[in-house]
């Protein structure tokens, strides 16, 4: 039995070339590597989300374990799909059409993805046909949008409807968040959901596939 | 009492005639009041009765001071940003340091050789100056100058694994708008030195304030100072919640904070007057994210007044004015519902309006 503290302990603190070494090792010691994402990334991560929720981080700290999550990730990929072991749920995020404010979408995605989350970035000014077109191809569960402007909060509803039109509505659960976003606005436009905060997305996107698997 | 007067007196907390405004639009907003008052778009804040002109001669200037007339348009600036028309401004397409070295990023060097044709951006408001409130943007000062340099999360990015780095390279972008504020203070008459750093979202700041204070703060003093120094007021605008830096940049010598988004945490404008008001003036704090888009007019009306009534209960120390640009999707007749409750009429707007159309 691995103790993984100080695995956790290098995503909580952003350490990079030491989470490398100790994911590495991990492997090296016969760990398999589900194990390794689950006892040492997820829970540092889960920290992560914690201390920034708690106000004790702020967007550059957790920007820094990220990366890091993003070194131990990196090493367990290959292996994970080698090994047929399937991500919570794939997630395909972006920011809508007419909006490129990245940074509230790039931190739902790090926490989704230290949260064992297959994320797919479709990137800023997405437009609705873009969003469904990049569902299709990668087979996401849920779709993330993301808008900061009351005058692209629309192109959010716009795509909700290109989903309905497309006949694949029913094939993917919907999350939105932004800064003039509410759960009022979500039901309005028949999103399933809406989270404040990274760390609140995390759990959304949870019960939002939860039962599926 | 002339425009000028109006806003020096307010911000004197001496007493005024009415409120002083200052209002900011999408250029899609403004188009509209320009056909509905049948004048130029240029033309709308004179017809409006605003009392404020203002000039960006930074970084803000290749953002929203060059027009592109298609989507997709674009040109490099000054600082080697490639920008592309979105909408109705320009956008980021290109960060001239993002992915650059290190030592890429320490030998960048800013457009010293470009400031006369920057501040040249003065010279349409200049004339002005007798009976206006003249303002100069220096803005970006800080950490939004880098952001725009080597993106966003590479900037923040580097708040917490190259502080060092962080530090040198928010050094050089102050220095810069130091420059600027110098030159500018001593050569025009300037009234207010605008002076910006976007560092706050909707919840919270987005690095910890104690940093803010260890980097970014100190440089923006600097720039501050400048204004203070030349015996201009010093106006600063950064989004979003600000709250836990206000007490700092009043120290630095800042007069006058703007946007002041009433609906993130600490920002509710009535408190911060109670809290700041003897030394802080503010402008901004009408709503851009609910009340102006999906208010109705009396909401709009009511919300106006009472916070009129707050915000200037010692007197004065308050400009009218939206918690950011105005949005297209902002039905007009709540624009004009902020003018009312300030004093302005509907029909007054419209005569002038007219003179405008007849002096054309
Ligand atoms: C930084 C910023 C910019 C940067 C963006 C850089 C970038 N790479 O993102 C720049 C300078 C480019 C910019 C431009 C503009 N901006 Co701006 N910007 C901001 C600012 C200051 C901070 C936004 C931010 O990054 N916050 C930090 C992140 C971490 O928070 P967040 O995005 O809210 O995300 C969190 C939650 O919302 C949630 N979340 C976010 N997305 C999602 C998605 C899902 C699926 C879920 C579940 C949750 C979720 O989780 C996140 C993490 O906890 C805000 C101020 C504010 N109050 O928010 C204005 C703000 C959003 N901008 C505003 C405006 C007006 C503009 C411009 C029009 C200005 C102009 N004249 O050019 C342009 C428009 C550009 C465009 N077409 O998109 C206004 C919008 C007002 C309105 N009526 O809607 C704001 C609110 C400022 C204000 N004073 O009113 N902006």
């Amino acid at each position: 039995m691995t103790n993984y503290n100080e695995l956790q302990e290098c995503i909580i603190k952003g350490n990079r070339i030491k989470a490398r070494e100790l994911t590495q090792e991990c492997l090296d010691n016969g760990n398999p590597a589900k194990e390794i994402l689950d006892e040492g990334l997820i829970p540092g991560m889960a920290v992560v989300g914690k201390k920034f929720q708690d106000g004790e981080y702020f967007i550059p700290e957790m920007l820094v374990s990220a990366r890091a999550l993003n070194i131990g990730l990196g090493i367990l990929k290959p292996l994970l799909e080698a090994s047929d072991v399937k991500p919570v749920a794939k997630v395909l995020v972006g920011t809508v059409k007419g909006d490129i404010h990245d940074i509230g979408k790039n931190l739902v995605a790090i926490m989704l993805r230290g949260s064992g989350f297959e994320i797919i970035d479709a990137g800023v000014d997405v437009s609705p046909e873009k969003f469904v077109q990049m569902a299709k191809e990668s087979g996401a569960d849920i779709l993330g949008l993301s808008a900061l402007l009351t005058t692209t909060m629309t192109a959010m509803k716009d795509t909700v409807d290109a989903f309905q039109a497309d006949g694949s509505r029913d094939k993917i659960k919907i999350m939105i968040g932004g800064a003039p976003v509410t759960t009022d606005y979500a039901e309005k436009i028949g999103a399933d959901g809406y989270a404040p905060n990274a760390a609140i997305a995390v759990e959304m996107a949870k019960t939002l596939v939860g039962g599926s698997r | 009492m002339t425009s000028k007067e109006r806003v020096h007196a307010a911000l004197r907390r001496e007493p005024v005639d009415r409120v002083p405004i200052y209002m900011w639009y999408y250029p899609e907003t403004r188009l509209q009041l320009g056909e509905l008052l049948e004048i130029p778009a240029e033309k709308v804040l004179d017809a409006m009765g605003d009392d404020i002109r203002q000039k960006w001669v930074g970084g803000n200037y290749a953002m929203e001071g060059i027009v592109h007339d298609h989507e997709g348009d674009s040109h490099i600036d000054h600082w080697g940003i490639e920008w592309v028309k979105l909408g109705s401004v320009n956008q980021i397409k290109k960060y001239p340091l993002q992915n650059a070295t290190q030592d890429d990023r320490l030998n960048y060097k800013y457009p010293y050789d470009k400031i006369e044709a920057l501040l040249q951006e003065m010279d349409s408001i200049l004339p002005l100056a007798d009976d206006f409130f003249i303002g100069c943007d220096v803005s970006p000062c800080a950490f939004e100058m880098v952001y725009r340099l080597c993106s966003m999360d590479d900037a923040l990015l580097n708040l917490a694994a190259d502080p060092e780095l962080s530090s040198s390279m928010l050094k050089d972008a102050s220095a810069f708008a130091l420059r600027l504020s110098e030159i500018a203070c001593q050569r025009y008459p300037i009234d207010w030195l605008w002076t910006g750093d976007d560092v706050a979202g909707q919840e919270r700041m987005m690095m910890r304030p104690q940093q803010w204070r260890e980097i970014i703060g100190p440089v923006l003093a600097k720039v501050i100072e400048v204004g203070r120094k030349n015996r201009m007021w010093v106006a600063h605008h950064c989004c979003g919640a600000t709250r836990p830096v206000i007490p700092d940049l009043i120290e630095m010598g800042v007069n006058v904070l703007n946007p002041v988004q009433g609906n993130c945490p600490g920002m509710d404008p009535v408190e911060l007057k109670r809290e700041y008001g003897a030394e802080l003036a503010f402008m901004g704090g009408i709503d851009t994210q609910e009340l102006l888009p999906g208010g109705s007019v009396s909401d709009v009306r009511r919300e106006t007044e009472y916070l009129l009534e707050k915000m200037t209960a010692d007197g004065g120390g308050y400009i009218l004015a939206a918690s950011h640009v105005i949005p297209h999707e902002t039905p007009l007749e709540n624009v004009f519902a902020m003018y009312e409750a300030a004093g302005v009429s509907r029909e007054e707007i419209f005569n002038r309006a007219s003179e405008i159309r007849k002096n054309k």
